[in-house]
Parts: structure tokens; C-alpha cells; sequence
């Protein structure tokens, strides 16, 4: 580290640079600028620093080989650069620089008694208003020695900087992002058991889990063939298996993926509690566990469509999400499943009831998952997953209204099927309206209010629906004639 | 240069200005101060540790245990972890740094556009900055694609070798340091 000034600061009061202006008729462009420069001089190690305004102003040249614009310059280049600052000073000031290079110790106009000793305090060269400051003491990173030049006869002293451009990422990068020491702290990965449970609540995502699972209950409970206890929870048992199966598989593949967004980054393979194979595993046993709960104890048609969703969902909606923005139709019908799951455990096979809750949940899923996505932009885009909100953001607006609407049509044909009574028409047509009406302002606001208040009322609308669903179903003819059948049963044994 | 310098006139604590900032051109961003937490591995491990994520990759760095009687197979599984680790901080380094330089040149020529410096009142826009974000995706489309397929295929074959080290680790470890006890 060569020593450049002793005892001196040199802070440049405004180091902006104006323009392109060829000074001289030399091959390289220079760019002069307008720096005020001012200068402490400190005579003794123990007095604090002095600093003074400098009366007069000189220039300073910015001497480089390409500088296009002055932006291009803080950004332009991501390789180390080479820039040579010149910082014209008095003479009096400048007679007392001593350059103690390594290969040449000059002392330039010496006039000073003061010895040639190597500096003992720290330099700075700061230029203000910029932010920048140049340590340079010995802890700094710099990859090459500072080399600082007093040429004869000239009133600039030259500093030559190298150094690497660093990248300013903002807060929307985790690793700059620390919002818990738990993230800065380097962390055993041996697995810690009694956390396991809740490691593998995380790997499941649950709360998803759950929703399904709620879906899929109500599904069975739409369904209009008699209620079996004993059904209905393996059923629930299954489809939570299978989730939990999808969920994790989702997970092992996307570790790099969600590394990168802050609202995945605390998940269990990112940080490193569970192992990729210890996550694959549990994939495969619950998948595998889920998928003979579903065949053996329900039936195979229903073990059949859960098989479908988990590999729709693993193996074509997870990989698509950065192929192309097809992606959210095929999450769709992942999400409409369920619910027909639920159906086919009851029934044993698909009705138009089956089917219409299907497209419920489907026409649903749009207003939930765009709203969503549209104050994830810059994290989709950074991440490169490919969704409608950021490569076709009207696409994204107008689906979601479209999906909004069609609901109010979807709810009118659940009496004419004969699923529901018109009760249900009634009930649920405020709440459709109201779905509409926020979809509208998503449409024509398009800003993260509107999309955040959209997105909100998803999460009300599809289990007041379900509930409204269940409560208007109709009482058909198939239960009372399974009943019917069941007390005349019992009565030929008494008489008998 | 007329005004000669007078020596310590005034006397005042400079310490303030004296911050100890990343060496850093960018005009955007002048009055932001950073805090950066470090912490450091430990020196010996005996099992494999995770570091944080990187500041610009976000790749959290590895610091796997070497076992004083490590098998070759157990070398090999780890070697590909780091290789692959690795690969992960240099694709998404280079590809973030990409994007926020990017980013920084279409805010400063959307605020150029608008006529006046960069400050806060002057803000670029959402819906101007989705512009930028529908490009960059479009732009890096073959890189995701290709690391995308690169990363299924190192993350499926690090599947096998991870199971045959852990059986190791089980069953026949056990049975090798028996038997070196003999």
C-alpha cells in the first residue's frame, strides 16, 4: 500500500461530472468537471482532524478512456477500471505531499522540515455530496496500490484508482434484506428432531395444504349421495398426503428459486434444516402414502384424479412457471381438483355437480393468483418465472375481470343442475358482484391498492361461497331412496 | 490559486464525514448509508454448516466437513455439492448484477426523459418500471431456460450419490471402522 499523503485529506466538494467536453486535442476523451477542493492539513498525530473551505477552486480532470455519459460511468463498466483523478492543488499544499511509492521516492518541491516518515494515521480521500469515500488504510479491498503523482511543474496531483464497481442492489435482493440475525449467522445443518414436525409442516406448506384439503371436504359435502364418516376422512386423510407430496417435491426444486425472493426465503431447504434427499423422501412417502390412502380406502377413481393433480402440478406447472405464462391456467386446474376429489370419493363417479364445482374453483383461481402476482413483478422478473402480471400485464387484468364475472353465470347454473337451491343464486349474488366490482378497479386501476384489496376478498369470497354451497344444497332424491331401502331392510328382519 | 491556506484555524471533529462507504459512483443512490453484518465460519466443523446469503447471489455459502476417513464416495458427493454451490453464486451473481445495473440505467433515463435530476420527489412510476421488467424477462429468456434445465439435472443426480453416502454412513462405516479396529 503506497503511502499517498501525509497527513492530508482531500475532500472534493461535488464530484459530478457534466459531459463529454474534449479538453485537448489528445486521442482520449477527458471530461472536466467542477470540484472545489477543499484541505485539512494536520500538523501533529494528536490533534483532531482540522478542516478549512478552500478559497479558490480548482479543477479536476477525469481522465478515461470511454466515458459515454456520466451515468455510464458509475455503471457502465463491471470489471475493474482504471480512472485517474486529478485533483489540482497550490502549491503551497502540495509541497507537502511526499510520494513514498515503492520503486521511486520523490519528494516533490520538499520544503517542509517535517521528516518523510511513513503515514501513522489513516487517509481518506472523501468527495462529498457522492457518497464516495476512498480508504485508503490498509483494510481496504482494493485490488492494486493508489498510486498518487506530483508531476513537476504542473498543479495536479494525480491519484490513480482501481477499483471494482460495486453493484448497488436494493431491498428487494434477501441477501441485503436482513430482517433477523438468524439470518446472518452461520448455522449447523445437523437435523435437529424435535423441530422435525414443524420442518415438515413448512416443506407441506400446510396452510395450503389446508385450503385444499377444505376444498376438497367441501366438495365431499356438495356431493348428493349419503354422508360416510368413515369415507370422508380418509378422503381428507389422502388428498392431505398427496398435498403435502406436491408441495414438498415443489419446494426441492425451486430452492435456488425462492433463495432469491424475500417471501420465500425462509423456507426449509433455502436455509438448509432439511437435506434435498431428506425433502425428496418425504415427497415420495407421502405421495405414495396419500395416493393408496385415496385407492384403497375412498376409490380408484378419486386416487386416480389425486395422482393427476400431484403430477400436473409437479411435473408441469412447477417447471412451466418459467417456460411460459400458460403457467396459470395449468395452476388452475390444479386448484379445480380437488373439490371433484372430493365429489368422486362420495359419489364414485363425475356428475355435472362435479364439474361445475370444478369450474368454480377454476374461474376462481384467476382474480386470487393475478391479483396476487401483480405486486410481485420485480421479484418475478428478477427470478425469471414467467407470469402474465409481468409479460402481458392487460392479459393478466382482463382474465381476472373475465374470471370474475363468469362466476355470477357459473353460481346461476348450480339450481339449474339440480345442485343447489335458488337460494343460492340469491346469496351469492352480492358477493360476485362485489368480486366484480373489485376486479373492475383492478382492471382499469391496475396499481397495488386495487390489487391488494382483489386479492384480499379472494380469500373471503371462495369459502363464503362453499359454505353458502353446502347450506343451499338440494335434498335430492338419491339419499331419501338409499334410506328408504335401509328401514325397509330392517323391517322384513323384525317381521321375520 | 490565490488564497494562501492557513493552518488550523478552525478546529472541528470531521469524524462524521468520515464513513466508511463502498467506493461508489452511483448518483441514485447517493445518501444511503448501508449496514453490512458479516460473520465469519467457524474455523473447524464437524458437521457441514450453511452460511447467509450472499448480497448480491443470495446463494447461501457451504462449509462441508471433511471426515478424517472419508470414503470416495463420500468425496465425491461432496465435491459436487460445492461445485454446484458454486455455480449457483456465480449464475445468479453475474445475472443479479445484470439486472440492477439495468434497472439503474432505465431509472436514470426515465428521470432524464422527465427532465429533471434524480430525488425523491421525481420518482419513476410502477407501471414504468414494468416496462423494464417485461424486457429483462423477455431479454434472459434462453439463460433461464438453459439454467433451469442445468439445475434439474444436477439437482436429480445428486439425489443417488446422496443416498448411497448416507447408507454408507449407516450401515458400512460401521463395518470399516470395526474392522480397522481389528
Amino acid at each position: 500500500m503506497t503511502v499517498l499523503l501525509r497527513r492530508q485529506i482531500f475532500m472534493i466538494e461535488q464530484f459530478s461530472l457534466i459531459g463529454k467536453r474534449p479538453l485537448a486535442k489528445t486521442g482520449s476523451d477527458k471530461t472536466r468537471c467542477q470540484c472545489p477542493v477543499a484541505v485539512a492539513v494536520f500538523p501533529s498525530i494528536s490533534q483532531p482532524w482540522a478542516y478549512m473551505n478552500y478559497a479558490t477552486k480548482p479543477d479536476v480532470v477525469v481522465e478515461d478512456e470511454n466515458i459515454p455519459t456520466s451515468h455510464a460511468l458509475a455503471k457502465g463498466k463491471d470489471d475493474t477500471n482504471r480512472k485517474t483523478v486529478k485533483i489540482r492543488v497550490p502549491k503551497n499544499v502540495r509541497n507537502t505531499v511526499t510520494d513514498q511509492e515503492e520503486n521511486m521516492k520523490k519528494n516533490v518541491d520538499f520544503e517542509e522540515k517535517t521528516s518523510n516518515s511513513k503515514l501513522t494515521e489513516e487517509v481518506f480521500l472523501y468527495i462529498r455530496k457522492s457518497s464516495i469515500t476512498v480508504d485508503f488504510n490498509k483494510n481496504v479491498k482494493l485490488t492494486k496500490p493508489i498510486h498518487v503523482r506530483s508531476p513537476r511543474g504542473k498543479e495536479t496531483l494525480v491519484i490513480d484508482l482501481d477499483y471494482e464497481e460495486e453493484v448497488e442492489v436494493d431491498n428487494t435482493n434477501p441477501g441485503q434484506n436482513i430482517e433477523s440475525i438468524n439470518e446472518v449467522l452461520w448455522r449447523d445443518t445437523r437435523l435437529d428432531y424435535k423441530k422435525l414436525p414443524q420442518y415438515y409442516m413448512k416443506l407441506s406448506k400446510i396452510r395450503l395444504t389446508g385450503l385444499v384439503v377444505i376444498t376438497t371436504m367441501a366438495g365431499y359435502g356438495i356431493a348428493p349421495d349419503p354422508f360416510s364418516v368413515g369415507t370422508f376422512l380418509l378422503c381428507t386423510v389422502g388428498t392431505a398426503l398427496t398435498s403435502c407430496s406436491a408441495n414438498a417435491i415443489n419446494q426441492y426444486f425451486e430452492v435456488p428459486f425462492d433463495a432469491q425472493m424475500n417471501r420465500t426465503k425462509n423456507r426449509v431447504l433455502v436455509r438448509g434444516h432439511l437435506s434435498p434427499l431428506h425433502a425428496a423422501t418425504f415427497a415420495v412417502i407421502t405421495g405414495a402414502m396419500g395416493i393408496s390412502v385415496l385407492s384403497l380406502g375412498v376409490n380408484s377413481l378419486t386416487a386416480c384424479l389425486g395422482a393427476f393433480n400431484l403430477g400436473l402440478y409437479t411435473l408441469v406447472y412447477t417447471p412451466m412457471k418459467r417456460y411460459s405464462i400458460a403457467n396459470t391456467w395449468v395452476g388452475s386446474v390444479v386448484g379445480a381438483i380437488p373439490p371433484m376429489m372430493g365429489w368422486t370419493a362420495c359419489t364414485g363417479y363425475l356428475d355435472p355437480g362435479a364439474w361445475l364445482l370444478a369450474a368454480i374453483l377454476y374461474s376462481w383461481q384467476f382474480p386470487h393468483f393475478n391479483s396476487l402476482s401483480w405486486n410481485l413483478r420485480p421479484d418475478y422478473s428478477r427470478g425469471g418465472y414467467r407470469m402474465a402480471s409481468v409479460v402481458r400485464p392487460e392479459l393478466c387484468k382482463r382474465v381476472a375481470l373475465r374470471h370474475s364475472i363468469g362466476m355470477i353465470p357459473l353460481c346461476t347454473l348450480a339450481p339449474l343442475i339440480d345442485l343447489t337451491s335458488w337460494w343460492f343464486v340469491g346469496y351469492s349474488i352480492p358477493l360476485n358482484v362485489y368480486l366484480s366490482y373489485l376486479a373492475w378497479n383492478f382492471y382499469w386501476k391496475g396499481d397495488s391498492n386495487s390489487s391488494r384489496k382483489l386479492f384480499r376478498f379472494t380469500l373471503v369470497h371462495i369459502p363464503a361461497l362453499l359454505v353458502l354451497m353446502i347450506a343451499c344444497k338440494k335434498r335430492n332424491n338419491r339419499q331419501n331412496a338409499t334410506e328408504h331401502l335401509t328401514l325397509g331392510n330392517v323391517n322384513e328382519d323384525s317381521v321375520s | 490559486m490565490a488564497a494562501p491556506l492557513t493552518k488550523c484555524n478552525c478546529v472541528s471533529v470531521c469524524a462524521t464525514y468520515i464513513t466508511r462507504r463502498k467506493f461508489s459512483l452511483s448518483q441514485y443512490h447517493s445518501k444511503k448509508t448501508t449496514v453490512h453484518v458479516e460473520s465469519l465460519p467457524p474455523e473447524h466443523v464437524e458437521t457441514d454448516w450453511i452460511g447467509p446469503a450472499d448480497k448480491v447471489s443470495n446463494i447461501r455459502q457451504m462449509k462441508l466437513f471433511i471426515p478424517p476417513d472419508e470414503s470416495s464416495l463420500e468425496r465425491d458427493y461432496r465435491l459436487k455439492r460445492e461445485v454446484v454451490q458454486k455455480w449457483h453464486h456465480e449464475f445468479w451473481t453475474a445475472h443479479n448484477k445484470r439486472f440492477f445495473t439495468l434497472k439503474e440505467k432505465y431509472i436514470q433515463e426515465k428521470l432524464a426523459e422527465k427532465g429533471e435530476a434524480a430525488d425523491d420527489i421525481n420518482k419513476v412510476t410502477p407501471e414504468e418500471l414494468s416496462v423494464f421488467y417485461k424486457k429483462f424477462l423477455d431479454d434472459n429468456y434462453p439463460t433461464h431456460i438453459q439454467y433451469n434445465k442445468d439445475w434439474y439435472k444436477k439437482n436429480i443426480s445428486l439425489l443417488w450419490p446422496a443416498l448411497k453416502v448416507n447408507f454408507y454412513r449407516l450401515f458400512a462405516r460401521r463395518k470399516e471402522s470395526a474392522k480397522n479396529k481389528r
